[in-house]
């Protein structure tokens, strides 16, 4: 049997223990295990055993992911959202789907010290939509907004999946994170220009709210000013090389627990709910990653991403061909499979070919990382829809699905820009770092 | 009829919430770590060295110790294709053997850790620059990795008696 096919029965494997509902990293490393003690040795197939899953628990860089989960559990109890919120819906409240304008822009706020965008979504969606149906939205704006609102917080950095992708591709986290940020404000007025065309079309989809003085307003700015700072350090003090991502991510958490506890909202109980749901994120991240890490070299010695990089690379398809049926795969696995799952599973098979067609892996990642937002909206397993059906369990799941259609499509618009202006991603990492 | 109880389902619960708090208290601990390695370098131009060496080792402490917890409380993630429409009893078979066989893997990580562990501290390794012994971490994932098992154990028993996988009640 050739490595190839070894390769495919693996794969075949792989698939089969992941729909039998076995956890994404364990199902990895099993088939990364037996695939490299069958094709390379048992006694090296046990070796890594032991040693991948400490290689990766005592990495250095790693430490960025619990920090910065800490940093967005900590600013969600310091009640940072509520001030985002309040700072956005003095600002835009009275315009005609203001509301909602300000839901958008306070998850992108929220999405600047959160690296996760279910915590976004579930956060802003229990600040925002009580709010919304007070004033009469409709249903399906109000609970779409949130669901996609949520998303930025894996685009704009910290992102966890920023970091994921970095681990597994041995690209630079603070390139990534500095090549989210363009991205990211670009999708958030993408959003807003949806909600605005919207209302425009359907004014009764997001009536004004009242209208505040301009003093108030101010208020409500300064009232947000505090996480403004935080953002400030951390993100801007990886921008000039002042911090690694691991010290900000370090600083950042510090800085937001110190706000909390100026708050007063550092309890025992609030404290140990805090690091219990950080502890929770960082083995989920944590498993994925030892579980990638086994089944990668199981895969390169496989030849498949080769094999598969020298057919698409040899004259036969265009780059841009294959990257757009590379995106088009994406955004159809997006719609049943979990992102993070997407993301480990494929990524083996699909950096190298990346590489080999001549992409920047960076701006690649944020495709990728966008790509998988959409599937966090997408039917029927997209979590932050289920997350907002949490939160509005009166309004049917084909009215949410419905009302984050525009949004889907401002995401689509958004990668159609990215493919067409790679720029929007790389300027800032380039202009920090060189290109 | 009502079930039985099964004193150490709650047992498990405890341990793998104890095991999960030490990870959180050791990453406040490293928080707290980076700040203090950026004041001193920034504000009296004293680089930590020693202070990378604790947060590499810290962060086996937070990664392994929750590593139960989170496989407890189903954080893990996986697909659930065929949740929807397979019979109970084939979910009940099928969620057994896959939950066995997950444990199977986790307890020879456990064992390879443990084993590697051993060697380490016969070979006296420890770490870069302040050669913190690397053996007690080797332990760490040791002990997480065997809580894992011993928590993946207990859900194949429930799935075997067609219990939910997540609720111990």
């Amino acid at each position: 049997m050739t490595p190839t096919e070894v390769g495919i029965i693996g794969l075949v494997a792989l698939f089969v223990l992941l729909a039998l509902r076995m956890p994404v990293g364990i199902a990895m490393a099993v088939v990364g295990t037996v695939g490299f003690g069958v094709l390379n040795s048992w006694p090296a197939t046990l070796a890594q055993l032991g040693r991948e899953p400490f290689v990766f628990g005592s990495s250095y860089e790693l430490i960025v992911i619990p920090l910065f989960v800490l940093m967005g559990n900590l600013a969600s109890l310091s009640g940072m959202s509520r001030d985002l919120y309040n700072a956005a819906y003095a600002w835009f409240g009275h315009w005609r789907g203001g509301l909602a304008l300000a839901t958008i822009a306070a998850c992108s706020g929220f999405a600047a010290v959160s690296g996760s965008s279910v915590a976004s979504a579930i956060t802003m969606g229990r600040v925002a939509l009580p709010e919304m149906r007070r004033y009469g939205y409709d249903p399906k704006l109000a609970t779409g907004c949130i669901a996609a609102g949520g998303t930025l917080g894996i685009l704009i950095p910290p992102s966890t999946g920023f970091v994921i992708y970095a681990i597994l591709t041995e690209e630079s986290i603070g390139r990534l994170f500095l090549a989210g940020v363009l991205p990211g404000l670009l999708l958030t007025s993408l959003f807003m220009l949806s909600i605005y065309i919207q209302t425009r079309i359907n004014p009764e989809l997001g009536p004004p709210g009242p209208k505040l003085p301009l003093l108030d307003r101010f208020r409500a700015l300064s009232q947000a000013s505090a996480m403004v700072v935080i953002i400030v350090i951390t993100i801007g003090g990886i921008y000039v090389g002042a911090f690694s991502p691991t010290e900000a991510a370090g600083v950042g958490a510090f800085l937001t627990l110190l706000l909390a506890f100026w708050r007063r909202r550092v309890t025992g109980e609030a404290m140990t709910s805090v690091m219990l749901q950080t502890i929770r994120t960082t083995s989920l991240a944590f498993l994925i990653i030892v579980g990638a890490h086994i089944f990668s070299p199981f895969i390169a010695l496989t030849e498949i991403p080769e094999n598969l990089a020298s057919h698409l690379t040899d004259g036969s398809f265009s780059r841009l061909t294959v990257l757009f049926l590379i995106l088009v795969t994406y955004i159809v696995l997006g719609t049943f499979l979990e992102g993070f799952a997407m993301l480990v599973l494929t990524l083996p098979i699909v950096h190298p070919l990346i590489v080999a067609l001549g992409y920047d892996p960076i701006w690649f990642g944020v495709t990728m990382v966008i790509v998988l937002e959409m599937g966090l909206i997408s039917p029927p397993v997209g979590i932050n829809v289920f997350v907002v059906k949490g939160i509005a369990d009166d309004v049917p799941l084909s009215q949410i699905f419905l009302g984050i259609l525009p949004f889907w499509i401002a995401m689509g618009v958004c990668l159609a820009l990215l493919v067409a202006f790679p720029n929007i991603a790389l300027f800032l990492p380039n202009t920090m770092f060189g290109s | 009829m009502e079930e039985p109880s099964r004193p150490f389902e709650p047992l498990i619960e405890r341990s793998v919430r104890t095991l999960a708090i030490i990870g959180g208290v050791t990453l406040l601990c490293l928080m707290l770590l980076t700040v203090y390695a950026v004041i001193m370098r920034y504000v009296f131009d004293a680089p930590l060295l020693w202070a990378l060496d604790y947060a590499r080792v810290g962060l086996v402490i937070v990664t392994f110790m929750g590593l139960a917890y989170c496989g407890w409380t189903g954080g893990h993630i996986a697909v659930d294709f065929i949740g929807g429409f397979a019979p109970p009893i084939v979910l009940r078979i099928s969620d057994t053997i896959i939950r066995l066989t997950c444990a199977v893997l986790i307890a020879l990580m456990a064992w390879q850790g443990l084993e590697q562990g051993l060697d380490a501290l016969e070979m006296g390794e420890g770490t870069n620059e302040v050669e913190i012994p690397l053996f007690p971490f080797f332990l760490v994932v040791a002990i997480g990795c065997a809580a894992y098992a011993i928590v993946l154990i207990a859900q194949a028993l429930r799935a075997a008696r067609g219990a939910d996988l997540n609720d111990p009640a």
